[in-house]
C-alpha cells in the first residue's frame, strides 16, 4: 500500500522539533506536512526548511493557507495549554484529528500501551503528562491482576529538561497526573509528585512508581511489571527497570495506613524506573521529553491506520 | 508499625530580622491530642506563628516522604481550634502541594505560608506564590539546600520569588536564605526527639 498520512506540527520548540524529525525517520504510515511556529528564527522552523518540511511563522492562520493544509489527516499540538482551546477548535472543524500534548486536556487521555485502542475515533486526544506515560503503564499492568487500592508516582527530571511551559504550571502536572493514574491506571487513588533536579551533569528521567494493590501475588506482580516494561520499550527504547521490583507485604498485624484512605493490608510494589530519550533533536537526559514525543508519534500511527482503514486518509 | 519509629521533630526558628519571628514546626506522627497540646503551649507563650504541615509540607504524606497519622487538614484544623494569639501558618513545596491545597488550608484558618523550592528553581513557586497573595496570606519564599550555589546566584533567585508578588518582603525572603546558610548558628534552633 505504502499510503501514508499528513500531518502538521504545531509548535516549533524542543517537543514539536523532536516529534519532526521522529516523523521523518521512523514513520511508516505518517508524512510531514507542516511545521507550524511563530519565531521565523526558531531552530526548529530552520532546520525543518533545510529538510524540505513546509513551514509557517504565522501560528495557526498560517497553517490554514498553506496548500498542504487540505491534505493534513492530522495534527500535534506542542504549544501551550493556553493556545491548544483555539487550535483545537480549528483542527477539529476541520475533520483533522488533534493530538494534544499540552496540559489542556480537552479530550480524553492516552497512553498508548494502555488504552490507545479506545480512542482511535476521538477528534482530539491528550497525552497526559511525560511522567504520566512512564508511570501509567506500570499501574495499568497491576490493576489489570490485582486490585489497586493507591499508586503513587514520582517523576525526577533534570532542571534542564523543564522548559518554561512545565515550570510557569507545575500544578497541572500532578493534577493531571494523579487524574490518569485513576482514569487510565485503574487505582483508586491516585498521587503524583514531580521533583526537578539541578544536578550537572544533567541526570536521566527517573520515575518511582509505589502501588498498594491486593488479589495478586508478588511473582505475577513482577511478571506483569516486566512484561509491561517490554511492552513500552517496543515505542521508548531508552525505557527500562533501573532495579529489581520490590515488594513489602503488610499483613493484618501491620497494616498500611494511608492518613484520609484507611488502613490496607496487601503488597506494597515498588518500581524504579530510567528513561533514557532517543537524543533526535533533544539530549539524551530529556528522556522526559523523549517519552511524550515517541507517545504522540505512536498514538498518531495508531490513527493514521485507523484512517486509512476508514479511507479517510 | 513504622509510627513509632519515626523521628519526630520539633523545630523552631527564632528569625533576627527587624520583625522578630518565632516559627515553629511540627511534623507528622504526633496524635492530634499531642498537637492540640503543643499548639495550646506556643499559643499561650505567645509565639507569633505555628507551622503545621507534613515535614514535606501540604500532601507530603507519602510511600516516598512518609504517611503522616492523619492528614493535613486534621492536623490543621486541630491546632486552628485552640489557637487563639499566633498565626497559623504551613508549609507548601511546589510539585508536592498545589495552590488547591493552599486554598483548602486558607479555608481552614490558615493565614500565613513559607512557599519552599530548591534553590535553583525559585520559577516553579511563581503561581503558588501569586495566589498565597491573593488570598490576602503572609507569604514567605523559601530557597532549600542554599549552600549549593553562590551567594549571587540565591539572591537572584530570591528576587525571582519577589517579582511573583510584590507583597513577599525581601526580608522575610533573606531571613529566609540566611537561616539556611547559617544553619548551626544561633538563628535556628533545631530540636530532634
Amino acid at each position: 500500500m505504502g499510503e501514508k498520512v499528513k500531518v502538521a506540527i504545531i509548535g516549533s520548540g524542543n517537543i514539536g522539533t523532536d516529534l519532526m524529525i521522529k516523523v521523518l525517520r521512523h514513520s511508516e504510515v505518517l508524512e510531514m506536512g507542516a511545521l507550524v511556529g511563530i519565531d521565523p528564527e526558531s531552530d526548529g522552523l530552520r532546520r525543518a526548511h533545510r529538510l524540505g518540511v513546509a513551514t509557517t511563522h504565522e501560528g495557526i492562520d498560517g497553517l490554514q493557507s498553506l496548500p498542504v493544509w487540505r491534505d493534513i489527516g492530522i495534527v500535534f499540538d506542542a504549544t501551550s495549554a493556553g493556545a491548544h482551546r483555539k487550535h483545537s477548535a480549528v483542527v477539529t472543524g476541520a475533520g483533522k484529528t488533534m493530538i494534544d500534548l499540552t496540559p489542556a486536556a480537552i479530550g480524553p487521555y492516552v497512553i498508548p500501551v494502555v488504552n490507545d485502542g479506545e480512542h482511535l475515533d476521538a477528534p482530539n486526544v491528550n497525552l497526559v503528562t511525560c511522567g504520566g506515560q512512564a508511570t501509567i503503564p506500570i499501574v495499568a499492568a497491576i490493576s489489570a491482576i490485582a486490585t489497586v487500592h493507591y499508586a503513587e508516582i514520582v517523576a525526577s527530571i533534570s532542571s534542564k529538561s523543564a522548559g518554561p511551559g512545565t515550570r510557569a504550571n507545575i500544578d497541572e502536572f500532578t493534577e493531571t497526573t494523579a487524574r490518569a493514574i485513576e482514569t487510565v491506571g485503574g487505582a483508586a487513588e491516585g498521587k503524583a509528585i514531580i521533583i526537578l533536579n539541578p544536578a550537572e551533569p544533567p541526570m536521566l528521567m527517573r520515575d518511582t512508581v509505589f502501588i498498594l494493590s491486593s488479589g495478586c501475588g508478588e511473582a505475577e506482580i513482577e511478571t506483569a511489571v516486566e512484561e509491561m516494561v517490554e511492552r513500552v520499550r517496543a515505542y521508548v527504547p531508552g525505557y527500562r527497570l533501573k532495579q529489581k521490583v520490590q515488594f513489602e507485604r503488610f499483613g493484618s498485624n501491620n497494616p498500611q495506613q494511608i492518613p484520609g484512605l484507611g488502613r490496607f493490608e496487601g503488597i506494597k510494589t515498588s518500581v524504579f524506573l530510567e528513561v533514557e530519550g532517543a537524543a533526535h533533536y533533544l539530549p539524551a537526559f530529556a528522556g522526559n521529553l523523549d517519552i511524550m514525543t515517541s507517545a504522540g508519534l505512536r498514538t498518531a500511527e495508531r490513527i493514521a491506520s485507523r484512517r486509512i482503514q476508514k479511507g479517510l486518509a | 508499625m513504622r509510627d513509632g519509629l519515626r523521628s519526630h521533630r520539633f523545630q523552631a526558628v527564632h528569625t533576627g530580622c527587624n520583625a522578630p519571628r518565632r516559627n515553629a514546626c511540627l511534623r507528622h506522627q504526633y496524635s492530634l491530642d499531642h498537637i492540640r497540646a503543643i499548639a495550646s503551649a506556643l499559643d499561650e507563650a505567645r509565639v507569633d506563628a505555628i507551622e503545621v504541615s507534613h515535614g514535606d509540607g501540604l500532601k507530603g504524606s507519602s510511600f516516598n516522604y512518609g504517611f503522616g497519622a492523619h492528614t493535613d487538614w486534621e492536623w490543621i484544623e486541630a491546632v486552628a481550634d485552640v489557637v487563639k494569639h499566633s498565626v497559623l501558618t504551613t508549609l507548601l513545596i511546589p510539585g508536592i502541594g498545589t495552590v488547591e491545597d493552599l486554598k483548602q488550608a486558607y479555608r481552614l484558618g490558615v493565614r500565613s505560608v513559607r512557599i519552599a523550592t530548591h534553590c535553583t528553581e525559585a520559577d516553579i513557586s511563581r503561581q503558588h506564590i501569586a495566589a498565597a497573595r491573593d488570598l490576602g496570606m503572609d507569604t514567605a519564599g523559601f530557597l532549600m539546600m542554599s549552600h549549593m550555589i553562590e551567594p549571587e546566584a540565591l539572591a537572584k533567585q530570591a528576587l525571582l520569588m519577589e517579582d511573583y508578588a510584590p507583597s513577599v518582603s525581601t526580608s522575610r525572603i533573606v531571613v529566609a536564605l540566611w537561616t539556611w546558610t547559617a544553619s548551626g548558628s544561633a538563628t535556628r534552633l533545631m530540636i530532634e526527639c
